[in-house]
């Protein structure tokens, strides 16, 4: 029976069962590495090992008692949630992090640092870490996330457990959804699906009806979009969405840490900002120029692998695999549109995706990888 | 249209002084001649003062301090620069000084463009100022013009072949340009002909990125190759390139084999309608599978010349060949 703590981790009987075991022996291992892909719930698996580990209640992992509550919600004294915004960790984070792995536990038995994006860890804050990680001091216990195993140092990895979720079935997905979110079952089964188990993704797509417009626009597309001009036009308009969901991000959040900074300095509105203070804020426009990028990265990144479900299910029809469509609510389509192309194509298809993926990460102009991209997507591009 | 609009203005070269000056446009070179042209004037009278205020990095009151008469000058010359990212000190300055212009001032200020102070540029027209042209020359015939007036201006003659050339080798900025009329008026003597200008500017040849495109477009290879070496080799920056053949195709991919009036398409895809036009005539004869496979190979130029090859001119040299190679043959 899966304790009421667990209760969220979407198909990931095996992961529970192991940590469930942890828990009752009473003596958990000090270095802990989740892995799996993103919307697996790495975090919410590692909140609620915390959870059950503090609880006090017996079996442990009752998610009712206050302990259970405060850890899940993120505000018991003795369990710390860190992630960083910044591109990566540098080293002065990871001092300050392991300073606060020495106070001893207040509260509860053990004290607890979780690390959810311990793949921003660059090699030499990485290093840092290693000490603090092989011996931490009593009652300490490390919990570090990441995508995969190899998105952190070798040496960290070795001195971790490893615990790897796997892809919850969109089953599962859908399950957790009309429970824990009370959603409708059939908008969770469709969410799920369209999200290819990514629990984020699907809750987003089915509360919010303007990201279920979106993204069937977005896999719609190969079907609009049939001649060279209307694919040169569907490119730009991938771009400025980017780039617009970007400057939203980031605009605003940059105008107000400039007037912050402005506030600080005791400067006015308009008052020009003194020579000596300059750098300072030209900081703050060029972490924003990161962060910019990032944001529109990660939205066509969105945008790719919503296309990609459509070229899946065309190759999954082609070659009659029977498995599940990510695009179910389209089928009559697809089958039309893959009765129009070869194999071959389909799969061609979906190299172009993956190269103006490529592309955009290696800092192609991403309205040139896009359009190299629609042009690639055509069936054909026209006689003419 | 608010594209179409008329360039607005005198030439600098009819400029008098004025109460109320305002040079409007980018081209800071036209900019700075119309100062110099009015401080060269204004230095015939010794009653003037002469201020130059930056709008910029403004102090309340500098305006109402250079506006003013002194001791030693009844009259006052002030420039006031950069009014494009003018602070609000001087917005309130200057609209405070419009509501009562002192008729012996002249007042001369350069607008760089944009949309920052449009109340006061209102304000400024509406005062009856003198407004000045220094929009960014583009066409040919244009700088030809500019030529011909500066050898004119300094009395001097030069053939209709050697303005040509002169504006073929250095007309990429016009700051160039000018310079080089005045160092040919005060090098040389006697008229200007080719010869003179090929011994001062030979084998230096204008090349944009457009003229590449454009040559690669039609299908003419030798000509895109050797255009782009002078690009490369006068300083030209590959990736700038790379935009410009995409812009390019990119144009002729969204027009071909569209059945639109150049206006309708012109405002569905934002573009010009002489753009729009020119895209069209140029788009004639391609096919559409054609142009994908350029949209495709400029994707992977633009990778190339960003680190993934090891020569940036390899990778424009090859896709300017590929492009050629596609051009339907006339």
């Amino acid at each position: 029976m899966i304790r009421p703590v667990f209760a969220d981790l979407a198909g990931q009987q095996r992961v529970i069962t192991t940590l469930t075991e942890q828990v009752d022996q009473g003596e958990p291992t000090h270095a802990w590495l989740f892995t799996g892909p993103p919307g697996s719930g790495r975090t919410t698996a590692a909140r609620a090992f915390a959870a059950a580990l503090q609880c006090t209640a017996s079996p442990a992992g009752c998610g009712t008692c206050p302990t259970c509550v405060s850890v899940v919600s993120g505000k018991h004294p003795d369990v710390a949630f860190i992630s960083t915004e910044k591109f990566e960790y540098q080293v002065r984070d990871i001092r300050e992090i392991i300073t606060q792995a020495q106070d001893k536990a207040s509260q509860a038995r053990w004290r607890i640092i979780i690390i959810e994006d311990a793949d921003r860890m660059s090699e030499r804050s990485g290093n840092v870490m290693l000490k603090a990680i092989e011996e931490p001091p009593a009652n300490m216990i490390w919990i570090l996330c990441a995508p995969s195993p190899a998105d952190v140092l070798v040496t960290i990895r070795s001195r971790c457990r490893a615990v790897n979720l796997s892809i919850p079935s969109t089953e599962d997905v859908a399950q957790l959804l009309v429970r824990r979110d009370g959603l409708d079952a059939e908008l969770a089964r469709f969410a799920a699906r369209a999200s290819q188990s990514h629990i984020g993704v699907a809750r987003l797509l089915a509360r919010d009806e303007q990201a279920r417009i979106q993204r069937e626009k977005v896999v719609t597309l190969p079907l609009r979009v049939t001649t060279l001009p209307q694919a040169m036009e569907a490119a730009a308009e991938i771009s400025k969405l980017s780039a617009e969901r970007a400057e939203h991000i980031t605009g605003a959040d940059l105008q107000h840490k400039v007037s912050e900074l402005r506030k600080a300095n005791g400067l006015g509105e308009e008052e020009n900002i003194p020579a000596g203070l300059r750098g300072q804020f030209r900081e703050l426009e060029e972490n924003a120029k990161r962060f910019a990028r990032r944001a529109s990265f990660d939205a066509i990144d969105r945008t790719l692998t919503d296309l990609t479900t459509f070229f899946r299910d065309v190759l999954s029809l082609q070659l009659d695999t029977r498995v599940e469509l990510v695009n179910e609510h389209l089928r009559e389509k697809l089958n039309a549109f893959a009765a129009h192309q070869s194999r071959e194509k389909t799969l061609s298809q979906i190299d172009a995706i993956d190269e103006a993926r490529r592309r955009i990460a290696a800092n192609v102009n991403q309205l040139m990888a896009l359009e190299a991209l629609m042009t690639r997507l055509l069936q054909n591009p026209g006689r003419r | 249209m608010a594209r179409a609009q008329a360039n607005p203005g005198i030439s600098w070269r009819d400029l008098t002084p004025q109460p109320l000056i305002l040079l409007s446009g980018s081209e800071q070179y036209l900019a700075s001649r119309a100062f110099e042209l009015l401080r060269a004037q204004a230095a015939s009278r010794e009653d003037i003062a002469h201020t130059r205020l930056n709008a910029q990095s403004y102090e309340p009151g500098e305006l109402l301090l250079a506006t003013s008469a002194s001791l030693f000058s009844t009259a006052n010359l002030v420039e006031i620069h950069d009014l494009a990212t003018m602070n609000e000190y001087f917005l309130k300055d200057a609209l405070a000084y419009l509501k009562s212009p002192a008729p012996e001032n002249v007042l001369i200020m350069h607008h760089s463009g944009g949309a920052r102070g449009k109340k006061l540029l209102d304000a400024v027209k509406a005062a009856g100022a003198v407004l000045v042209n220094c929009q960014p020359v583009k066409k040919d015939a244009e700088k030809i013009e500019f030529v011909t007036a500066e050898f004119k201006a300094a009395k001097r003659r030069i053939t209709n072949d050697a303005v040509k050339a002169l504006v073929a080798a250095v007309g990429n900025s016009l700051a160039e340009l000018g310079s080089s009329c005045s160092q040919l008026i005060q090098d040389t003597t006697g008229t200007v002909d080719q010869d003179v200008v090929d011994k001062y500017y030979g084998g230096r040849v204008e090349a944009t990125a457009f003229k590449v495109a454009d040559a690669a477009i039609a299908g003419n290879a030798q000509v895109a190759l050797r255009t782009l070496r002078h690009a490369l080799g006068t300083g030209t920056d590959p990736i700038p390139i790379v935009a410009t053949l995409a812009m390019k195709v990119r144009q002729l991919a969204k027009v071909l084999g569209v059945n639109e009036p150049a206006a309708v398409l012109a405002s569905q895809l934002g573009m010009a309608p002489w753009q729009v036009q020119q895209a069209q005539q140029q788009a004639r004869g391609w096919k559409r599978a054609d142009l994908a496979a350029c949209v495709e190979t400029i994707a992977q130029t633009d990778r190339m010349v960003k680190g993934g090859g090891r020569s940036p001119g390899y990778a424009l040299e090859r896709a300017i060949l590929f492009i050629a190679g596609k051009a339907p043959r006339h």
